[in-house]
C-alpha cells in the first residue's frame, strides 16, 4: 500500500513539474463546475467608493518588489475564453456589420403594442423605468440628461459595442424610441420618494419621469432599452479577491489578466466609472451547466459623459481622493496645473468632456485604485493594447456611427478622439514589451507577426533568436547554435529568445514542441 | 404634489437661546413654470445681537448687545424667463421690538448708545414693506457655481405705521462673477454689493434695519455686525481650486465699507480682510464652509453651511440685514 501511495506521489510530483501539457495551450476554459446556488449579495456604492479611496484590498505587488505575473491565463498568456471573457476581434476579425451589430441579438423592444411599466427610478444618477415588451420580454429604460440629449445614450452604444469586440460580456442594448402613449403603467408599480419611502406609482409619476429627460422635436425620447441578462442576478463581482460560494472562481480577480488589462479599454473609453457597483454577475445556465457569469454594465458613463452630467474634467486624470495629491494640491493653491485641466473639449452637448490630444494612457485612472488595474504589468498592457490597435478607424467610424447622433460633428468628434487615444494607447505599450505576437510554426520556421512594424510603433526588422533544446520535464535549457527562425530542433521541446538590440531588456520567449508553439514568455 | 407646491416649516434654537421660527409656502411652477409664488413668516428672538454704535469709525470696544425680537410675513409673486431673468414684486408686514440685550460679558444697547446714535432703540415700529427686484442669472449651476454671472437689483419701501418716524427706501443692488480657468478646476469668484438706504424727510432708518457688514458672509476679518451705518458696500475676490473631488481650497481678500451719506459710495476708506479657506462639495454644491479671515482686527474663523455668494431669497423678506 505503501508503495503505491509513494508511486501515485512520484507520478503526481513528475506531473506537477511539466511546464507544459498535451493539450497546452488551453484557448478555453475547462467545463465550470455546476452549480445550483450563489449569494445574492448586495454592495454599498460609498463603502465600495471608500474602501478603495483609503484602504485599496487586495493582494497588491509592492512597488519595488517582485511582480505578480498575471493568472487565468494559457500559456501563450492568453486569458482562456469562459465566464469572464471571449476571444473576439483581434482573435478573429469582425466584420463592420459584426462590430456594428455588436452584442445585440436582434431583440429591441417590440414597436408592436404597449409597454408596460413594471418599475421606474426617480432619483439616482438618471431617472428610468423598467418595462415589459408586448413579447414579454424585461427591458431597463435608462435616459440622456435634460442638458445633453444624446450623450448618454450614445457612449453606451458605443461602448457597449467596444467593449463586446474586446472579448467582455456586456448585456443587449438597443437604441429606443418611444412616444409617451407607449408606456402603460402596470399594476401595483411602486416608486420610491425621495426618503426611499415606497408608494403606489400613478400615471403622473411617468409623465413626471418624462419631464426630467430630453424629448426630440418629433415627440419621441429617445433610450437605452437593456435587454435584462438572462440567468439570476447575483450582484457585482469585485475586483478583487475571489466569490467563496463559486467554485469556478479560482483566481483572485486582482490577478485576472483580464480584469488588468480592462484597465487600457477602460482608459481608451474614459471609463473612469470602472468600479464594481457597474459590474454584473448572473448564475445562468449554458450547455446544461449553471455558472456564475460576469458581466460589465452601465457603460452610458463613458466618452466624457457621466450618464446624468457631463463627466468632470478631472476624471481620468485623478482618483476622486488621493491623499498625496490632495496635499500636494492644498499646499501649491492649485498653481500645479495638470494636464487634464489643459484638454479642450467638443463643444457639443452630445459629446461629453472627451478628448484624445492630452490623453496619456500611461497617467489615466479610474474614479478610484482599482487594484486589477493597480497590479498591471506590461504584458497585461501588451495583451490590452495590440486588441485595441486592431481597431482600424473605419471600424472605430463604423461603430460609433451606431451612436446615431443627429449632429454629424459629434461622430466624428468621438470618433477621432477614440483614434487619437487609441494610437498613443499603441505608443505607450508597444514600447514597454517587444511588440511581437502571432507566434507560429510554419514550412519548420518560426514566424510572428510584427505590430510594432505593422502600426509604425516598434523595430521593423533587427530581431535576432537565440535557440535552446527544452526539458519539459526540469525546465533546463540547451543552448544551440542556430541563429536563424528556422527551427533546429524537431522532436522535443525548444525555446527561442527572441531580442532586438535596441530594446536589450526586452524579450520573448517562444516555447514549443515541434512545430507547435505552446507558450510565451516575455520580459521588460 | 410633486415639486409645485411646497410647504416648509422650521424651529430653531441656539444654545445661547436664539430663537428663529419659520414657514414657507411655494408655488414655484406657475403659469408653465413661468411665475413663481412664495409665502413667508418668519419670527425671530434673538437676545443678545451685537451693536458697536453706528458708522465706520466705531469702536471694536464699543460691542455692546440688544434683543432683536421681530415677526414678519411677506408675499413674494414673480415671473422667470428661462431660468435666466426673473423680475417680481414682493409686500408685507414686520412687527419690530428691540429691547435690552442679554449678555454677561458685554452692556446693554441702550445703556450704551443714545436713540440718536441708535435710530429706533427707545421705541420700536411696525411696518409695512413692498418692493420691486430683477435678476439677471447665467451661472452655471446656482447652488455651486464655476462660471458665468448673477446681477441682482432690489428695491424695497419701509412705511412706518405706528410711529411715522421711520419710513425709508431701500435698494441693493449685488453683481456677481465666477471666471473659470483651467476647465473650471480654477476660478475666480468676485462679488460687489451694496446696500442704499434713504430716509424720508424728518426720518431715520431704525439702526436695526440699517445695512451691516463684518461676519462669514462679507468681511470676514472682522466680527459679524461690526459695523453698522445707512449704507453698506463690499467687494469679495476669491480664488478656488480643487484639492480633490469633494473639496475646493480658497484664499479670499474682503474690502467694504459703511457710511452714512449715499456720496461716498467710493472706494476710498475701505476696511479689508484676507483669509483662506476649504469648501467641501457634495451633489455639486458647497455643504460646508471654514474660512479663517485676518484683518488689522485680528482673526475669525467662521463655519458655515452655505457658499459665499448664496442667494437670498427675493423680495422684502430678504431687506432684513439679520435673518
Amino acid at each position: 500500500m505503501k508503495t503505491r501511495i509513494a508511486l501515485f506521489a512520484l507520478l503526481a510530483a513528475s506531473a506537477a513539474a511539466r511546464k507544459f501539457y498535451d493539450d497546452d495551450p488551453l484557448i478555453a476554459e475547462p467545463k465550470p463546475l455546476s452549480i445550483d446556488k450563489a449569494a445574492s449579495r448586495k454592495l454599498s456604492d460609498y463603502f465600495d467608493v471608500f474602501s478603495h479611496l483609503l484602504a485599496t484590498p487586495g493582494e497588491l505587488a509592492a512597488k519595488k518588489g517582485k511582480p505578480i505575473p498575471a493568472q487565468a491565463v494559457n500559456t501563450l498568456g492568453e486569458p482562456m475564453e469562459g465566464a469572464w471573457w471571449v476571444q473576439r476581434h483581434y482573435y478573429k476579425p469582425m466584420s463592420l456589420e459584426e462590430l456594428r451589430k455588436g452584442p445585440t441579438r436582434g431583440l429591441p423592444p417590440s414597436a408592436e403594442g404597449a409597454w408596460t411599466v413594471i418599475g421606474a427610478k426617480n432619483e439616482g444618477i438618471t431617472p428610468g423605468f423598467v418595462i415589459l415588451d408586448a413579447n414579454k420580454r424585461r427591458y431597463f429604460i435608462k435616459f440622456d440628461p435634460l442638458s445633453n440629449p444624446e450623450m448618454a445614450t450614445g457612449a453606451d452604444q458605443i461602448s457597449i459595442k467596444l467593449f463586446h469586440a474586446l472579448g467582455y460580456h456586456v448585456p443587449d442594448n438597443y437604441l429606443a424610441y418611444f412616444t409617451e402613449d407607449r408606456l402603460v403603467l402596470g399594476q401595483d408599480v411602486e416608486i420610491a420618494d425621495n426618503l426611499g419611502n415606497k408608494r403606489k406609482m400613478t400615471r403622473r409619476d411617468v409623465s413626471e419621469i418624462l419631464m426630467k429627460v430630453p424629448r426630440g422635436k418629433d415627440g419621441r425620447y429617445r433610450a437605452t432599452a437593456s435587454l435584462a441578462i438572462a440567468g439570476k442576478g447575483i450582484g457585482p463581482y469585485r475586483y478583487y479577491g475571489q466569490r467563496t460560494d463559486d467554485p469556478n472562481d479560482t483566481t483572485p480577480h486582482e490577478h485576472r489578466r483580464d480584469l488588468r488589462g480592462l484597465h487600457v479599454f477602460c482608459a481608451w473609453t474614459a471609463h473612469d466609472d470602472s468600479r464594481a457597483i457597474n459590474t454584473y454577475d448572473s448564475l445562468t445556465e449554458e450547455n446544461g451547466v449553471k455558472f456564475v457569469k460576469h458581466f460589465l454594465l452601465d457603460l452610458g458613463s463613458t466618452l466624457g459623459s457621466a450618464s446624468s452630467k457631463p463627466n468632470s474634467p478631472r476624471s481620468g486624470g485623478e482618483y476622486l481622493f488621493g491623499w498625496k495629491l490632495a496635499a500636494k494640491n492644498l499646499l501649491t493653491l492649485g498653481l500645479d496645473v495638470p494636464a487634464w485641466a489643459r484638454a479642450k473639449y467638443s463643444k457639443l452637448p452630445a459629446v461629453g468632456l472627451f478628448e484624445g490630444e492630452r490623453f496619456d494612457p500611461e497617467r489615466w485612472v479610474a474614479e478610484y485604485p482599482n487594484p486589477a488595474f493597480l497590479n498591471r504589468l506590461p504584458d497585461d498592457e501588451f495583451w490590452a493594447a495590440k486588441q485595441v490597435m486592431a481597431f482600424s478607424d473605419a471600424e472605430i467610424r463604423a461603430i460609433v456611427e451606431t451612436a446615431a447622433f443627429s449632429d454629424a460633428r459629434a461622430t466624428e468628434d468621438i470618433a477621432t478622439a477614440m483614434i487619437q487615444r487609441r494610437d498613443r494607447i499603441g505608443k505607450a505599450y508597444f514600447a514597454k514589451v517587444l511588440p511581437l505576437d502571432g507566434f507560429s510554426v510554419a514550412s519548420g520556421e518560426l514566424r510572428f507577426e510584427n505590430l510594432g512594424a505593422r502600426y509604425k510603433l516598434g523595430p521593423e526588422a533587427g530581431y535576432s533568436v537565440k535557440w535552446h533544446q527544452f526539458d519539459n520535464d526540469t525546465e533546463r535549457l540547451t543552448p544551440h547554435p542556430a541563429q536563424e527562425f528556422r527551427v533546429p530542433v524537431q522532436n522535443g521541446y525548444w525555446m527561442a529568445e527572441i531580442g532586438h538590440p535596441s530594446r536589450p531588456k526586452q524579450t520573448v520567449r517562444v516555447f514549443g514542441r515541434g512545430d507547435r508553439v505552446v507558450g510565451l514568455e516575455r520580459t521588460w | 404634489m410633486r415639486g409645485r407646491l411646497r410647504v416648509r416649516s422650521s424651529a430653531q434654537i441656539s444654545f445661547s437661546n436664539y430663537q428663529r421660527i419659520d414657514g414657507e409656502l411655494n408655488l414655484p411652477k406657475l403659469a408653465g413654470e413661468r411665475a413663481f409664488l412664495d409665502i413667508y413668516a418668519v419670527h425671530h428672538n434673538y437676545p443678545g445681537v451685537q451693536y458697536y454704535g453706528p458708522g465706520p469709525d466705531s469702536e471694536k470696544t464699543g460691542r455692546t448687545v440688544y434683543r432683536l425680537e421681530d415677526t414678519a410675513a411677506d408675499l413674494t409673486a414673480g415671473w422667470k424667463y428661462r431660468n435666466r431673468m426673473r423680475v417680481g414684486a414682493s409686500a408685507g408686514g414686520l412687527w419690530m421690538n428691540a429691547g435690552p440685550g442679554t449678555h454677561r460679558n458685554f452692556a446693554s444697547a441702550d445703556k450704551t448708545y443714545s436713540p440718536v446714535q441708535a435710530p429706533g432703540i427707545d421705541v420700536q415700529a411696525n411696518f409695512f414693506r413692498f418692493g420691486t427686484f430683477a435678476q439677471l442669472d447665467y451661472r452655471d449651476n446656482p447652488l455651486g457655481p464655476k462660471a458665468g454671472g448673477n446681477y441682482v437689483v432690489q428695491y424695497s419701501r419701509f412705511e412706518d405705521t405706528s410711529l411715522g418716524r421711520h419710513d425709508f427706501n431701500r435698494l441693493e443692488v449685488e453683481l456677481q462673477q465666477h471666471v473659470p480657468f483651467y476647465n473650471k478646476s480654477r476660478r475666480v469668484a468676485l462679488r460687489a454689493k451694496t446696500v442704499l438706504t434713504e430716509a424720508s424727510n424728518g426720518n431715520e432708518v431704525p439702526f436695526y434695519l440699517r445695512p451691516i457688514l463684518g461676519g462669514s458672509d462679507d468681511l470676514r476679518g472682522f466680527r459679524p455686525f461690526r459695523f453698522n451705518d445707512r449704507n453698506a458696500f463690499f467687494m469679495n475676490g476669491e480664488y478656488r481650486w480643487e484639492i480633490f473631488a469633494g473639496l475646493d481650497g480658497a484664499v479670499f481678500a474682503d474690502a467694504g465699507k459703511v457710511f452714512a451719506k449715499r456720496s461716498q459710495l467710493n472706494f476710498h476708506n475701505l476696511e479689508s480682510a484676507v483669509g483662506f479657506g476649504l469648501r467641501f462639495n457634495a451633489r455639486n454644491q458647497t455643504s460646508i464652509r471654514i474660512d479663517a479671515g485676518f484683518s488689522h482686527e485680528g482673526f475669525q474663523i467662521f463655519f458655515k453651511f452655505n457658499d459665499i455668494f448664496t442667494q437670498r431669497p427675493f423680495g422684502t423678506s430678504s431687506s432684513q440685514p439679520i435673518f
